[in-house]
């Protein structure tokens, strides 16, 4: 088995290539879940979502959210009412929401409620987040604190940023079905997701840096070309979090743990030991490319 | 102004008949919250819902609830992912739904809710929940206390109806806006809902039959006798200790009432009842009625 520490975009271009390779029952992923909220009356899991439609084959590739095909009527209503949801919540992505928020407030715990929406899709690799208490991120903005979600999808990170925070109620620890797969796991796959935003919360979880530094191959790579990510807002994220946004910044966040960092061929930032490849997984091609070396990495392990 | 108590199954297509007279402007419901219930996060309230979209001009007028033309996408989705509601609930009637639990949710009062979403749909008419308090009717059934939409429309018609419970603590009381606008109103018109289900929850609510012994009132019966009634309302009438009958509705308001219509063919006599023609299969019948009350309205308080 193979784990995967994921967020939102850039692990799950990966483990579409991985797919191909994999019998999907030998795929864990552990998610991001600091990206969670309650929103409308239900449960949103944005990363957990997007891995789920992801192996449940109805994932909207086009934005890497969302069920593909989807409507939003009550979401486009919603607005005429005056209520805005600052994303646009198909109306089967809300049935989800809906069952998931059911289940919690019915005293589920979230991996359990993860799981049975998991069985329902027919999903049979694991999709386990990566705690069952609630912590989010938020960032700091000159108007405020402010949800990650709401900084990213409602204002497209065009809001200046200082700093980013973990709020919780209790200090979140990693679930024991995650500190598992990691040590049933030939391999841990860090991938291409933001550091800051969806990495570091799943390391922060206590009891994740120990299983990863006890992992004998523990593989990371970089969602970085030069001072800009691939996608989404790491760069402003990474100065705000204190670290260089590049492929040294990220290095810095995971080298106590891997044992191999990949960043990609065009990266000037030139980090001691890195293997080069290709990471720009344009389209599912390149996604198949990249998981195949980094297998033949995991097979060498 | 004219007051419409209940915005129950059968009030309705009698509202859409008074509406073909009066501007919209002129006509106010007090809708019953006993049916009120919390599904998937969103605030359901059937009779709220009803008066509004039927104002809204967009009322499924072929069901008399729900929104014209509305699918079901999420609720249909809800099974294949572990969820499930116990009765169909459409897309946009889920928007108007969570709309208002997010207004609940910030401390607004269900009346000022009601009314910021009036506003957002643009209706002329007013729109009132009797309480602010979150008083929900359950039916026991002798197994379990269904909630009374969840009754109306998923339970077996053979469903035994013990009784009728309110499991809230305390009486809710009529608000203020409900106050005034039945002391501004010309008359109050008791529509042929089922009494027990949608018509005593709302007289029952502290102040409610002080308020209405001031003003003029006409109800109108729901049962016209000879035809067996809906298995449903039969229950819930008799689950309140009357019969599904003209006698047995009248003996409920009796103290509130000035005029009293039943049937014009109902075989059941109340002594001084107004008789008219109270079926209201289709709109000519609807606005017909709706004349005829009128006429006794402005003959009335005159």
């Amino acid at each position: 088995m193979i784990t995967f520490l994921s967020g939102g975009t850039g692990t799950p271009k990966l483990l579409r290539g991985m797919l191909e390779l994999l019998e999907e029952r030998e795929i864990a992923v552990i998610v991001n879940t600091a990206e969670d909220m309650w929103l409308s009356g239900n449960h949103l899991s944005p990363d957990t979502d997007t891995v789920m439609y992801l192996f449940a084959g109805i994932l909207d590739t086009g934005q890497w959210w969302g069920i593909r095909n989807d409507t939003s009527i009550t979401h486009d209503l919603l607005a005429r009412l005056g209520i805005e949801e600052f994303i646009a919540v198909g109306d089967q992505d809300r049935a989800v929401h809906i069952a998931r928020g059911e289940m919690l407030r019915s005293g589920m715990r979230l991996t359990e409620a993860t799981s049975v929406l998991c069985r329902k899709f027919g999903v049979r690799a694991t999709v386990l987040p990566m705690t069952d208490s609630a912590v989010t991120t938020y960032v700091h903005t000159p108007r405020g604190e402010m949800h990650f979600q709401e900084y990213w999808v409602k204002h497209r990170g065009n809001v200046t940023i200082d700093g980013v925070v973990r709020r919780f109620r209790q200090p979140p620890v990693a679930t024991e079905e995650a500190i598992r797969a990691i040590e049933a796991s030939d391999a841990v796959v860090i991938g291409p997701s933001n550091p800051v935003t969806s990495i570091s919360p799943i390391l922060e979880c206590a009891g994740v840096r120990e299983a990863l530094r006890r992992h004998r191959c523990v593989v990371a790579i970089s969602p970085f070309i030069g001072d800009a990510p691939i996608s989404g807002p790491a760069a402003a994220l990474m100065q705000a979090f204190g670290k260089e946004p590049s492929s040294a910044g990220t290095y810095g966040l995971y080298e106590d743990l891997i044992d191999v960092f990949i960043q990609d061929i065009r990266d000037p930032v030139r980090i001691k030991g890195a293997l080069r490849r290709d990471t720009l997984m344009a389209y599912q091609g390149k996604s198949l490319d990249l998981a195949k070396s980094i297998m033949t990495l995991v097979y060498r392990c | 102004m004219i007051t419409f108590l209940s915005a129950g199954p059968g009030v309705p297509a009698l509202i859409q008949g008074v509406r073909q007279i009066l501007y919209d402007s002129e006509i106010a419901v007090v809708a019953s919250t006993a049916g009120d219930c919390w599904v998937s996060g969103g605030h359901c309230a059937p009779e709220i819902d009803t008066a509004v979209f039927l104002f809204a001009g967009i009322l499924d007028t072929g069901r008399w609830w729900g929104i014209k033309g509305d699918t079901c996408i999420t609720h249909g989705y809800l099974p294949k992912v572990a969820g499930g509601e116990p009765f169909p609930v459409g897309d946009r009637a889920r928007a108007v739904q969570i709309a208002r639990a997010g207004l609940l949710n910030e401390g607004r009062t269900l009346t000022e809710a009601v009314q910021a979403q009036c506003r957002a749909l643009n209706i002329g008419a007013t729109v009132l929940p009797t309480t602010d308090t979150e008083a929900p009717l359950f039916v026991d059934t002798g197994t379990e206390r269904l909630p009374l939409l969840t009754y109306r429309m998923t339970a077996g018609a053979d469903t035994e109806v013990r009784e009728l419970v309110r499991t809230a603590p305390g009486s809710p009381a009529v608000t203020d806006e409900v106050r005034a606008v039945i002391e501004a109103s010309d008359a109050v018109v008791i529509g042929p809902a089922n009494p027990a289900a949608s018509v005593l929850p709302l007289l029952d609510c502290t102040g409610m039959r002080r308020l209405l012994r001031d003003r003029f009132v006409i109800a109108v019966s729901p049962f016209q006798g000879g035809v067996a009634p809906d298995p449903k309302d039969t229950a819930l009438m008799y689950a309140v200790g009357e019969t599904p009958t003209s006698p047995g509705v009248f003996r409920l308001y009796q103290d509130v009432v000035d005029v009293f219509v039943q049937d014009l063919h109902d075989p059941d006599e109340v002594a001084g009842s107004l008789r008219l023609e109270t079926h209201l299969l289709h709109e000519r019948q609807a606005e017909s009625l709706a004349w005829d009350i009128m006429a006794v309205i402005r003959h009335a308080v005159s």
